[in-house]
């Protein structure tokens, strides 16, 4: 909110504490390292008014604070650091608004800092009234000026708080319930500033204000005010905007519930084959043309003659044509019936001599490799030839483990020579 | 017509002549953009009375564009079947919302594991969820995958978003909200006892 920022604070606070004679003379700091030396000193006494700086402290409650060491009050007046009105006493507003702004304390709006700003001023007025001595009098209108002038601070912090986190809850709350609680809370803040705003509007209203303003006569007052309004207004206006979002999120809820009230009850009906009978169903249903109700639009358009002939479309043909011959079936008539006699119904089995092992026996047993086969004990009757096939085929196969030697002997008919084993 | 369709008129007419929708909250940004030239200046307009003149309805809710066309053949028994078919769904939606306490509407995000966790402990939803058996899109006999498979239903006829797909996490689209529309259109003759607020 550019409008708080852009306010001219500073100036209504010097103006607000202009300083007397006396306190000018003992406004007195030696250097910053004096300042917040003497600050860290009594940062007790500084702790206890911040936490109490909406209720007046009386000198004598403070006096009791620490342990009736009365000079140490005294130096504090003397160096301006406590302001002392009648009988109250409380930090200077500008160490007040530094600790505010530095610790972004913002004072939460509630019901009872409602009542108390209202029952605060009230009390001041009528001290303000009654009292006769003015430097006594003077010490109420300044209060009274305090009060006020806090207001707009204070609620337009807590407007821009509110906001943000209404926001924030908006945008990043994924967690419905969570979402709906946090929203509530927010709502009654709103609440709570809505209500101060009223009760502000309200207190202006009473003769009591109208009697006083008009018998002060206070220029700085009139500022104060002036200003309090214009808050207000940027107050209210945002709050209109945050009651609005609120809203919003609330009736869509109800609004939900509604609807799933209603398709409970349609889907009943229709359980009960009850819906067309019960409701207009059928009604809404033949006026409802949306494209979810109807069948897939599939278009088939005709090929352009012109663009065919066109040099983009050639290499387009020219795809289609590949992959038209590439999906071509070759329509294939079926045989017919294998007849019987094609078919051995005989078992074949076909006997295959492991040249490996014989190899590995022969190797172990030594002697004539053609006298080894042939009197080798095979599990299928074999043939003189096959055997001479064999013998061929296992010095072929294996000659690098062979000896071959330069004798021949002789069976049957068939010349072969003698292998053995290498040594 | 004032002014020209924009370029993106067949794109727009491409998604919608497949009836799907376009939404303002849809996780793809093709159709969030079409979206918001949709919404550009009077665009719609325009649009609306293009397509009209090519026998297309430019129907506008909230959030969301679709197509509907007037004078189709469609039979009456078909569309009440569809129509059938959008109740139990949603009454099945509305059910689990009802078990966790929640609405289910446009921005709810759901995973079918989870919907599955709680069918098991609350028998309404674990019945409607069998029921759905009978559709022969989401037919089988896990229940798990029969969520897995409405939901991605779902998706395909553009209500929902797969926004996550490593934990399986769908998103209510705006267009969710033409189905609610559907339904609460049809009015249930009042019965004495009680009154629909």
């Amino acid at each position: 909110m550019p409008t708080q920022k852009t306010q001219p604070e500073k100036p209504k606070e010097l103006f607000l504490f202009q300083p007397t004679e006396s306190e000018l003379i003992m406004f007195a700091f030696n250097s910053i390292k004096d300042l917040i030396n003497t600050l860290y000193k009594e940062r007790e006494i500084i702790d206890f008014l911040f936490a109490k700086r909406k209720v007046s402290v009386k000198y004598d409650n403070l006096l009791e604070f620490v342990n009736f060491e009365e000079e140490k009050l005294t130096t504090l007046l003397e160096k301006n650091i406590l302001v002392q009105f009648g009988n109250t006493i409380d930090l200077n507003q500008d160490i007040l608004d530094f600790l505010e702004k530095f610790t972004d304390s913002i004072e939460e709006i509630n019901y009872e800092y409602t009542s108390g700003l209202i029952r605060i001023l009230k009390e001041n007025i009528q001290n303000w009234e009654i009292e006769k001595r003015p430097n006594k009098r003077n010490e109420y209108l300044l209060k009274i000026k305090r009060n006020i002038g806090n207001v707009g601070k204070d609620v337009l912090r807590n407007v821009t708080t509110l906001r943000g986190s209404v926001e924030d809850v908006f945008a990043t709350e994924k967690d419905f319930g969570i979402k709906k609680s946090k929203l509530q809370e927010y709502d009654n803040k709103r609440k709570h500033l809505d209500d101060l705003l009223e009760q502000i509007d309200a207190f202006f209203q009473e003769s009591t204000w109208g009697y006083f303003i008009k018998m002060v006569q206070d220029d700085e007052l009139n500022q104060i005010i002036l200003r309090l309004d214009r808050d207000i207004i940027i107050a209210r206006q945002n709050l209109i905007d945050i009651t609005q979002k609120i809203l919003d999120f609330i009736n869509r809820i109800r609004q939900d519930s509604q609807i799933f009230k209603h398709i409970k009850k349609v889907k009943l009906l229709k359980d009960q084959l009850l819906l067309a009978e019960k409701s207009n169903f059928i009604d809404v249903v033949l006026k409802e043309n949306s494209l979810k109700f109807q069948n897939e639009i599939r278009y088939s358009t005709p090929l352009s003659l012109d663009y065919i002939q066109s040099e983009d479309a050639f290499e387009i043909l020219l795809r289609i044509s590949y992959k038209l011959k590439k999906s071509l079936k070759l329509d294939e008539k079926s045989s017919g019936v294998i007849r019987d006699e094609f078919l051995n119904k005989k078992d074949k089995n076909h006997f295959v001599v492991d040249t490996n092992k014989l190899k590995e026996s022969f190797l172990s047993r030594g002697g004539d490799l053609f006298d080894f086969i042939n009197n080798y004990n095979f599990e299928y009757e074999l043939t003189f030839e096959d055997k001479v096939t064999l013998y061929c085929k296992l010095a072929s196969q294996f000659r690098d483990e062979f000896s071959f030697s330069d004798k021949y002997s002789k069976i049957r008919n068939i010349e072969y020579a003698l292998i053995t084993p290498k040594q | 017509m004032i002014g020209t369709p924009p370029i993106q008129t067949s794109e727009i007419f491409d998604r919608l002549s497949k009836g799907q929708f376009i939404s303002e909250d849809s996780g793809s940004d093709e159709v969030k953009d079409l979206f918001n030239i949709i919404e550009l200046e009077n665009n719609y307009e325009v649009l609306r009375d293009y397509f009209q003149r090519i026998g297309f309805i430019f129907e506008k809710g909230t959030g969301y564009y679709y197509f509907s066309r007037k004078e189709t053949n469609q039979i009456i028994e078909d569309k009440v079947k569809r129509a059938y078919k959008w109740i139990d769904i949603l009454d099945f939606f509305n059910t689990y919302a009802k078990a966790i306490d929640e609405p289910f509407t446009q921005g709810t995000i759901f995973s079918p594991s989870r919907i599955f966790e709680k069918s098991k402990v609350n028998s309404a939803l674990q019945e409607k969820l069998e029921a759905l058996k009978n559709y022969q899109e989401f037919a089988t006999e896990k229940p798990l995958e029969r969520i897995q498979k409405l939901s991605r239903y779902m998706v395909k006829e553009t209500f929902f978003d797969l926004t996550n797909e490593y934990s399986d996490e769908f998103k209510v689209l705006a267009s969710y909200r033409y189905l609610q529309k559907l339904v609460v259109s049809i009015v249930i003759e009042e019965d004495d006892d009680e009154t629909f607020e």
